[in-house]
């Protein structure tokens, strides 16, 4: 039998079918039963919203706070006034008992989605109908139940409402045959997350093929399935199993290795981080430090600017995380491009020209003498790197350093500290300036999203320009080529945290520069060591001064592809 | 009334997970607050009619404020969804 492919993985295990319940209702009530129909509604909420309580409380132990979210947005809608408003509205005037209201309204709901153009939204108007579905099962009184299941299991349905999904023991459940929705459904989305293998079969209804008990053999790579299959097949599929997992582990292996080129240099790969969730990324992917540690997150938690406390708190927890490796941590980069909500700024004609960065920090003193001592005092806790962003001249950099000072005699300081001060690099006059910055600071790290904005005058949120914005334009790469060379020849700390630094067709002439670190998403590092320990850091060399001659953007990434493909490295 | 529009960033648009965010944002001013795509518009504090105007990646909305504290409530929802993640 072949399906379509729709969560990857093979396995097989007992059928367990599952039929959709058929709710139809259509009872016509007198004028007087109004009322008792509303509190009826009433009642079915409150009894849905418990029971929509305890599934968010399941759903978050098994699969997590993203997938509870989905029902926390169901609960928010069974409670809200648009149902108690529009499912009277139909109870009085459409006469009917308020479980048929609720499949009126639900349905309504549901058809308007599904004439969404958006594939996903389509897909969402099924979570009307499930929701609808819960609310009238909680009108007749009913509780969720919770099924038993066989194990391993092979779940068979038509397709599985959110809420049936996450009723169901998923310990238990090795794959799913679905035979209606596509890629975005609950099903594929909850089978994929929980790396279960699942396909649809449109054609037959698998229900009609498949009986409960039936052994059941799956292979969610190529759609293929399996009933009652001889034993030849199982042992097949078993082989490509094992093959599979071996492949997997290759990968996640590397994690373990060092980021070392063939002939021994080392790149430092580092994470990019918004908040304590990226952190746990940039342990799992075992980062060799935090290259940028954004701040603009933790000053949107709030309404207001966080305090000394929570700062510490935040900084405190990530250089805790880090063990001793390096963090890099950013002064708030934020202005009129991406304001505060708590700050009112004055509306700029170019504000990627204007009040952003360090300069916007200047002109809110107290929160830059804030951020400072919570970096001070977090540094207690090991190295922390303060980066400023938005430099195109020196005085923010001695400023800062004096504010440090000044920070340290308000706080008593006493004997050593473990802060090193650092430049972003993002401005053409910061390429030009570099080696006067690199004499009175301890590090730089080039932002090349801003620095590619700011070189080649094209403003990055502006789509009307966007071809004009190209990070391998040859600009861009050659003032990268000057900060890392000037950066090594005095023996400074430097690296790369731009959108560019994750691009593997650029790695090869970061590696032949020789740069420090590279700061991406922790996601990327996997691809990023593979590359790194499979190029010669001096024929990444003589590369870079090829690409350093070729005068156009589409010339350097050709010549980048086709180093990368001689060495069987393009993916 | 204050009124800005915005264009949304994160890939999967204003879905469940996101939309349910955005409405307990709006929840937290007392103004009338409404969400315009072309034709179409909603209260933003109603979840089931945010996730009906289907709101994708890289459309354009209005957002538009209408109360005793609207201004806070443009400049914080309109940062708010901008910096929306999936």
């Amino acid at each position: 039998m072949q399906g379509e492919p729709i969560s990857s993985g093979i396995s097989q295990g007992t059928a367990y079918l599952i039929r959709q319940e058929v709710v139809t209702y259509a009872c016509p009530i007198q004028p007087e039963e109004i009322p008792g129909e509303y509190e009826r509604l009433e009642a079915g909420v409150v009894r849905a919203a418990r029971n929509l309580e305890l599934l968010i409380e399941k759903v978050r132990r098994e699969m997590g706070d993203d997938k509870a979210e989905i029902f926390e947005g169901h609960l928010e809608i069974v409670t809200s006034e648009d149902v108690d408003e529009e499912v009277k509205a139909i109870i009085s005037e459409k006469r009917v008992c308020a479980e048929e209201a609720v499949r009126l309204f639900s349905e309504a709901n549901a058809l308007e989605m599904e004439e969404l153009d958006d594939p996903y939204f389509k897909e969402r108007g099924q979570d009307f109908r499930d929701i609808g579905t819960q609310l009238i099962r909680s009108i007749g009184g009913d509780d969720a139940v919770q099924q038993e299941l066989p194990a391993p299991a092979i779940i068979v349905s038509e397709e599985l409402t959110p809420s049936q999904t996450a009723a169901l023991d998923l310990t238990k459940i090795q794959g799913m045959i679905i035979s209606k929705g596509g890629v975005n459904s609950h099903a594929a989305i909850i089978a994929r997350s929980q790396e279960i293998p699942a396909i649809i079969l449109r054609d037959p209804s698998p229900l009609s093929i498949i009986r409960d008990g039936d052994l059941l053999v799956i292979d969610g790579f190529s759609g293929e399935i399996w009933i009652n299959p001889e034993e030849a097949v199982i042992t097949r599929l078993e082989k490509k199993k094992r093959k599979v997992r071996r492949e997997r582990e290759e990968l996640l292996k590397i994690l373990e290795e060092e980021s070392v080129t063939t002939d021994g240099k080392h790149v430092g790969l580092y994470s990019n981080v918004g908040g304590l969730h990226d952190i746990e990324a940039a342990l799992r992917y075992k980062s060799d430090g935090i290259g940028l540690f954004r701040t603009e997150f933790l000053f949107m938690e709030t309404m207001s600017t966080p305090s000394l406390a929570r700062q510490v708190e935040a900084y405190t927890q990530a250089i805790t995380a880090m063990d001793g490796k390096q963090v890099i941590i950013r002064l708030l980069d934020t202005g009129a491009d991406k304001p505060l909500p708590y700050w009112t700024l004055a509306q700029e004609d170019n504000p990627f020209l204007g009040v952003r960065g360090i300069r916007l920090l200047f002109e809110k003193e107290s929160v830059l003498r804030t951020q400072i001592q919570a970096l001070l005092l977090a540094s207690r806790s090991g190295p922390v790197g303060l980066m400023i962003p938005m430099v195109a001249s020196l005085l923010p950099i001695t400023r800062v350093r004096a504010l440090i000072e000044e920070e340290k005699t308000a706080l008593d300081w006493d004997g050593p500290d473990q802060l090193t001060l650092g430049v972003m690099i993002e401005t053409p006059a910061a390429v030009q300036l570099i080696e006067e910055i690199l004499a009175i600071v301890d590090f730089v790290s080039i932002g090349t999203n801003d620095l590619t904005q700011y070189t080649l005058a094209a403003d990055r949120g502006n789509p009307s320009v966007h071809a004009y914005y190209d990070e391998f334009h040859p600009a861009v790469l050659r003032s990268i080529a000057h900060v890392i060379r000037k950066a090594c020849k005095m023996g400074k700390m430097n690296g790369i945290c731009g959108e560019l630094a994750g691009n593997p067709l650029a790695l090869p002439y970061f590696v032949g520069l020789g740069v420090q670190e590279l700061s991406a998403t922790p996601v990327r590092l996997p691809d990023l060591k593979y590359l790194v320990r499979n190029i010669d850091s001096r024929e990444a060399a003589v590369l870079v001064e090829e690409i350093l001659r070729l005068p156009t953007s589409e010339g350097i990434r050709s010549r980048l592809g086709a180093f990368l493909t001689e060495r069987n490295l393009m993916k | 009334m204050v009124k800005d529009t915005l264009v949304i960033q994160n890939p999967t648009g204003l879905h469940t997970r996101p939309a349910k965010r955005v409405v307990a944002e709006a929840k937290r001013f007392v103004c009338d607050i409404t969400i315009r795509r072309d034709e179409k518009e909603a209260n933003l504090k109603s979840l089931l009619k945010l996730m009906k105007l289907g709101l994708s990646q890289h459309q354009s909305i209005e957002l538009l404020c209408d109360g005793p504290d609207e201004q806070e409530a443009l400049a914080h929802l309109k940062s708010y969804i901008q910096h929306l993640e999936d």
